[in-house]
């Protein structure tokens, strides 16, 4: 390797060095706002993704559940195992966010517990579980498409809570 | 690369927010960096790190930089999360309130149905307002009507209806017009109320604002039911039916006030053929 190239070379790898220092500086953002990251303790390793690097809101390609979403509070009000009203301290908004993959099958569920003033709160555990595992039965997903290709999409569904009870279902 | 170009496409409406004006602020003042800024923002995909990095940036210049606290605020909400997205908008609701409160009202109940803090914000945007109170995000509703329809939701039936009957009026006296679902959300506060000959006439009015609308026929049949006109209730629930393919209410985000969905239809269209 001659002299100029030998710099050619060194000034080569220390542009890519800067430039990945530069690319590595920690963001406090994620790419996108709402990604949910594979968490190995809680997802299943088998869930199929037709993208993993595009999953996109549902809102953008139209992802539904049956009748447009009129199916959802039905079918949720008919898995949920626990009798309303039982604690009726409880008020706030619990807010359940996963994916929707291209096949229409769920996972990467998510909780979000907010009390009336829309601050972090924790809900009685048996609520928060009954709730979930009402929304993870859900199965009549329609697959949200761009251009006729169907997507792994986000959806997220909001229960409204008062003295216990839930007071509304909203996608 | 293809994946790219999609997303761009399927993300693109989201470039056109926040177009506006930063000749406003004087040149080369923090504000008016922050309002170019913004714009940069804005020519990224909606929650991105870029865009939400340039609006950090923009708020970070100019923290009374309103607009840049509002468009951090839209991703959380639009994805669910409503404490981030509570923190960001009540920033820029405390800089401009008069533009930003009743977007912040409209939000909370169109997304989170969070009827309390919604009519709160109402009230309040009502106290520094006079007359017309602007529209939901959208466009589709004067915010007088969803104020309205807060009310109802807590169950003060005649304030709702007082309420709505305002927003109708103030549409029509200062150039607005009325709303397209404004006349339905009267006929069902009324029918609510159990008064099906008042609820059977807004429903009535709401027909030439938007004819193929399923959801009329279908709340119109109602009334022929309470009035016991099956026959009359049953066509009325075909017609909602027949309609509702092609013209059902179809929001991208929401479920919407009073919407109906085919399944609604067809129970009541059952029930009939039941009881027959």
């Amino acid at each position: 390797m001659n002299r100029n190239y030998r710099i050619q070379f060194i000034l080569f790898f220390s542009i890519i060095a800067i430039a990945s220092c530069k690319t590595s500086e920690k963001s406090s953002f994620p790419e996108k706002i709402g990604d949910i990251d594979f968490d190995p303790l809680v997802d299943r390793k088998d869930f199929y993704l037709c993208d993993p690097s595009q999953i996109v809101q549902y809102y953008n390609i139209g992802t539904t559940y049956s009748d447009e979403h009129g199916g959802l509070e039905n079918d949720i009000l008919k898995n949920l195992q626990m009798k309303q009203g039982k604690n009726k301290s409880e008020s706030g908004f619990i807010t359940i966010r996963f994916v929707v993959n291209c096949k229409g099958e769920t996972d990467r569920f998510r909780v979000y517990e907010l009390d009336q003033s829309l601050q972090k709160k924790k809900f009685e555990t048996e609520l928060v579980n009954s709730i979930l595992t009402a929304v993870k039965k859900l199965d009549k997903w329609k697959v949200g498409a761009n251009k006729n290709e169907i997507m792994d999409s986000y959806f997220r569904i909001t229960f409204k809570i008062v003295n216990g009870e839930i007071k509304s279902i909203r996608p | 690369m293809r994946n790219i170009l999609i997303l761009f496409v399927l993300l693109g409406f989201q470039f056109l927010d926040a177009q506006r004006n930063c000749n406003m602020y004087p040149e080369g003042s923090p504000c008016r960096e922050a309002c170019e800024t913004g714009s940069l923002a804005s020519r990224y995909p909606q929650g991105s790190r870029k865009n939400m990095e340039l609006y950090t940036k923009a708020a970070q210049k100019c923290p009374s930089f309103a607009p840049a606290w509002e468009q951090l605020s839209v991703p959380y909400l639009k994805r669910g999360d409503y404490l981030n997205w509570k923190l960001m908008i009540d920033k820029a609701v405390a800089l401009d309130p008069m533009n930003i409160l009743g977007y912040r009202a409209a939000c909370s109940y169109e997304f989170i149905h969070d009827v309390v803090s919604a009519l709160n914000d109402f009230e309040r945007l009502d106290s520094l307002k006079s007359g017309h109170l602007g529209y939901n995000p959208n466009g589709d509703y004067n915010l007088r009507i969803m104020k309205g329809l807060c009310y109802r939701d807590l169950g003060k039936l005649d304030k709702a209806i007082e309420e709505i009957r305002l927003a109708i009026e103030e549409g029509m006296k200062e150039g607005g017009g009325v709303g397209t679902y404004d006349y339905l959300h009267l006929g069902v506060s009324y029918l609510m109320k159990k008064d099906v000959d008042s609820a059977f006439q807004y429903f009535t009015l709401q027909i030439p604002l938007y004819k193929n609308f399923p959801d009329t026929y279908y709340y119109l049949g109602l009334c022929y039911k309470a009035k016991n006109q099956m026959d009359l209730a049953k066509s009325n629930f075909e017609k909602a039916k027949a309609l509702y393919p092609k013209n059902h209410r179809k929001d991208p985000y929401v479920h919407m006030p009073d919407q109906v969905y085919l399944s609604d239809i067809e129970e009541e269209l059952s029930s009939l053929n039941t009881s027959n």
